[in-house]
């Protein structure tokens, strides 16, 4: 139907009016957090030992935050009487290859706005995931290089001076235990898991029995014979 | 299905569709699966233990002191030696509550347009439809502040960017065992992913892990909900809740006394209009005028890790 004289206004499902805009499709609530980094909470990732970052969510009532708005103190405060130390929010650093230094709500926390399951939410991501709208799917582009030189950041804020041995022994041993329990089975699961497995431990540190697996010789390359 | 409060012309009952009149139900939702972790025994002692120590006085929260006692030996003493007392030592927690709400607005004359056509656990009325949401809504909550401890435990059971294996679950139950925490009851809450995982992985490794009893539930439980299976003595559910991080999903595993609630009881005052007083949340009727009536669900509570001993967090790859 044209738009006449008693319709003001094209219909809802028509492209190119303001009724077009959609609303950012995310996945919950989610509350913002403050980034937590022990020097003994560590694991082995993309053959680095790296912090395994703690969560203190600023959500009132979980984990001793006071009722209200706040930034996590009671949450944060358990952490540091477990050894944890608050990582900044305005700590420098990078995402997607641009610097963080003033977003608004931190260096490493972003806010969307958007909707899930027909309701208005509020969702924190970190910034090393941002969404795209895909129709009506939002896919989550990740920076995979930029988190792990974040992680690399707040591991220098509490061990400034590298590793010592046990911290690396902490990091390494769970990941022998499952390459071992990888290599004990015969199967092809079995092989695919040790390759994951060995991926990300440190190179010095995988054992010499495996070591083949992950120093494969490149392959020689053949000459590309043109066709007669 | 029309957004919004319902009215005659928005939210769940879309009167200006004049075709026909329609049944209103409760629509399938992931949510459901949060029903039956928190029915569980972890959890409903958590919850027991919660009310059994009475109402907060005077404070906005609740402490807990873990006093070290029982782990201490004698020590050899000559004849005529006084043994020197041992100082006490304790770990304090706090549970601080907070006020969470959920509300929703219906006008008297989508009331009386639709409310006949409420169908099933919904029916037959508006007051029956809120209340039925209004316990969900408080077992949603709870159920995700309780998945959002997973990443501030201290134990960890699997690997960062590999799946789930039976292995790692196993190990992560006999270190739960070690640490003195494997007596009495244990659930585990993963995504769907992790349960993948660990189907893939038993029926791979064939034998006597594939043809076990436990593995065979797995196999044979459709009609289970999200109840996954018993694994090594822990109840495993499927739950939308949980957290990722660093590409990884970030499930849970609970035993007695790992993390613990406080509500506090709220005697709605006598001028209000109560539909719901359940204890841990209320639910309150209001007129705020325009001819519609605003029903609010309220809680007060809090959630802590009480002992990570007592739990662990479930890391595989997303």
């Amino acid at each position: 139907m044209p738009i006449g004289s008693n319709q003001t206004t094209a219909p809802a499902f028509a492209a190119g009016s303001s009724f077009a805009r959609q609303d950012l499709r995310l996945p919950r609530q989610r509350d913002a957090w403050t980034y937590c980094v022990s020097p003994t909470r560590l694991f082995c990732v993309d053959g680095q030992i790296l912090p395994e970052l703690a969560k203190a969510w600023h959500t009132p009532g979980i984990q001793g935050n006071p009722a209200g708005t706040n930034r996590g103190q009671g949450f944060v405060g358990n952490m540091i009487a477990q050894g944890y130390q608050p990582v900044p929010h305005d700590l420098p650093c990078k995402a997607f290859g641009a610097p963080r230094a003033g977003s608004p709500v931190s260096t490493y926390l972003d806010r969307y706005d958007g909707v899930s399951r027909g309701r208005r939410v509020v969702y924190y991501s970190d910034a090393w995931h941002r969404p795209r709208q895909l129709g009506h799917l939002t896919s989550w582009e990740h920076d995979r290089a930029g988190w792990l030189d974040f992680l690399a950041q707040c591991l220098a804020l509490v061990s400034p001076d590298g590793l010592v041995d046990l911290q690396v022994q902490l990091a390494v041993a769970p990941v022998l235990r499952r390459v071992r329990a990888a290599q004990d089975r015969d199967d092809a699961r079995g092989r695919r898991m040790l390759g994951q497995l060995l991926s990300h431990l440190p190179a010095e540190h995988v054992p010499d029995d495996l070591r083949h697996l992950v120093e494969s010789e490149p392959k020689p390359k053949t000459a590309r014979r043109r066709k007669e | 299905m029309a957004a919004g409060e319902w009215y005659s012309n928005s939210g769940i009952g879309d009167a200006n569709n004049a075709v026909t009149a329609r049944g209103i139900q409760a629509a399938l939702t992931a949510a459901n699966k949060n029903l039956e972790a928190s029915a569980h025994p972890v959890m409903q002692q958590m919850l027991a233990r919660d009310q059994g120590v009475g109402n907060m006085l005077g404070a906005v929260g609740f402490g807990m002191s873990f006093a070290d006692l029982g782990s201490g030996k004698l020590s050899a003493e000559s004849e005529g030696t006084a043994a020197t007392p041992t100082n006490f030592s304790t770990t304090n927690v706090a549970v601080t509550v907070a006020r969470r709400a959920f509300a929703r607005e219906v006008s008297d004359y989508a009331r009386s347009l639709q409310e006949g056509l409420l169908m099933g656990e919904i029916g037959p009325t508006a007051e029956a439809l809120l209340a039925y949401e209004g316990t969900r809504v408080w077992i949603n909550s709870l159920v995700d502040q309780i998945a959002a401890l997973a990443s501030s435990a201290t134990n960890t059971i699997g690997s960062t960017g590999v799946p789930l294996t039976w292995s790692a679950l196993n190990e992560g139950i006999l270190d739960l065992k070690d640490r003195g925490a494997g007596s009495g009851r244990a659930m585990a809450l993963v995504t769907v992913k992790g349960a993948k995982d660990l189907a893939d992985d038993a029926l791979s490794l064939g034998g006597a892990v594939a043809m076990a009893p436990q593995i065979q539930q797995l196999l044979a439980n459709a009609s289970a909900g999200g109840f996954v299976g018993s694994f090594g003595g822990v109840d495993v559910y499927l739950n939308s809740e949980l957290d990722t991080d660093s590409g990884d999903d970030l499930g849970l595993l609970l035993t007695d006394g790992a993390v613990i609630s406080k509500h506090q009881t709220v005697a709605l005052p006598r001028e209000a209009d109560v539909l719901v007083n359940a204890g841990f949340y209320s639910m309150e009727l209001r007129r705020p005028g325009g001819s519609v009536s605003i029903i609010e669900t309220v809680a007060y509570n809090g959630v802590t890790i009480a002992e990570n001993g007592r739990m662990a967090a479930i890391r595989y790859a997303s």
